[in-house]
């Protein structure tokens, strides 16, 4: 059991001091939406594909590639919900949907969790998730053998 | 490695659901039987350290980033059937909470980080440390290969030349994941041996 807290323990110091090197994206919105993305090192994703579809309609509206410091802009027709599709060819990229209003710009802008934040909630919600089984094994075991 | 949802077609999502879904019913039927509470600690430990160490990536020549999988390495310390279900919990905390892979494309992800690797762990594991080293790389070169082939069928990319790439880049992560496997491997059996308690096939 030591040997396990030892484990967790250098899981969770590690984890603080990797390079993060995931994706990062933010949208927001002037004359035109602008998309930009990155590695978590604040490397461009340069030259990564996009295409960007209408609300409701299975046509690409615009299909394009990021130009070298990954941005990407477009300027919506209509409102309603918009489909915009990262891909950098490598298996590595993201979908997301952003909401457009009546004055053709962006609801509310968009971006993603750090990674930090996500190792941090992600790592307490399985150690939580997997404290609850091993209680309820426990116990049900403990009752096996009173009976 | 983690393919998104809308990056695969429905064809090819059906058949690697089909495949992963099918593997991890059958893992988990088989741990179900030799199962021990003190077993889930570790479990949950090594859930959280492949999730953690699947969401760091490092650059690699090309403009891309890699991570590691962690695969082999707990295969080495649990056994296979536990392996997959370890595998599979990560991905699936991954996707949920965070978007990072698919729900979609989540056969496609255990297919590929999860199922490729534990077969060359099986084929291998009869030369221990050098299984380890060997498996874990190329558990790593052969899902890359697989994953780009996905998204090569899924016209997500569009030529060959992709995959060759998506190969290319994995082949560092491959020798650091070899390395990592080596070391951690070694300390353990030398420090704490009775923790490995690998499953039979």
């Amino acid at each position: 059991m030591q040997f396990i807290i030892l484990l967790e323990i250098a899981i969770l110091l590690t984890s603080g001091f990797l390079y993060g090197h995931g994706i990062n994206y933010r949208i927001t919105s002037g004359k035109g939406v602008v998309i930009e993305a990155s590695y978590d090192d604040g490397e461009p994703m340069a030259y990564s594909e996009v295409k960007i579809y209408p609300p409701d309609e299975e046509e690409i509206f615009q299909q394009g590639i990021m130009d070298r410091n990954g941005k990407f802009i477009f300027f919506p027709d209509t409102r309603g919900e918009w489909k915009i599709i990262v891909n950098d060819g490598m298996g590595h990229g993201f979908i997301k949907k952003i909401k457009i209003t009546e004055k053709y710009q962006l609801k509310e802008k968009a971006y993603s969790i750090p990674v930090y934040q996500k190792i941090i909630s992600g790592v307490g919600i399985i150690g939580l998730i997997f404290t609850i089984i091993y209680i309820l094994l426990t116990r049900k075991k403990g009752e096996n053998a009173h009976s | 490695m983690h393919i998104p949802d809308g990056f695969l077609n429905i064809e090819t999502v059906v058949v690697t659901n089909t495949i992963s879904i099918s593997t991890l019913g059958y893992s988990a039927h088989k741990i179900k039987k030799v199962i021990s509470p003190e077993r889930i600690p570790l479990m949950g430990i090594l859930t959280a350290f492949i999730f953690t160490i699947q969401l760091i990536s490092f650059p690699v020549a090309g403009g891309t980033s890699v991570h590691l999988i962690g695969t082999i390495l707990v295969f080495y310390l649990t056994g296979p059937f536990s392996t997959i279900i370890i595998i599979s919990s990560a991905l699936l905390f991954q996707a949920l909470l965070f978007q990072h892979g698919g729900i979609l494309t989540f056969g496609a992800n255990i297919f590929n980080m999860g199922i490729i690797p534990v077969l060359w762990g099986i084929l291998l594991r009869r030369w221990k440390l050098t299984g380890a080293v060997l498996s874990a790389f190329l558990g790593s070169i052969t899902g890359a290969f697989f994953c780009g082939l996905e998204l090569y069928i899924s016209k997500t990319i569009s030529n060959f030349s992709g995959i060759y790439m998506m190969i290319l880049a994995h082949i560092p992560e491959g020798i650091i994941e070899s390395f990592f496997t080596f070391i951690v491997i070694k300390l353990i059996y030398k420090i704490k041996p009775e923790i490995c308690k690998i499953e039979k096939v």
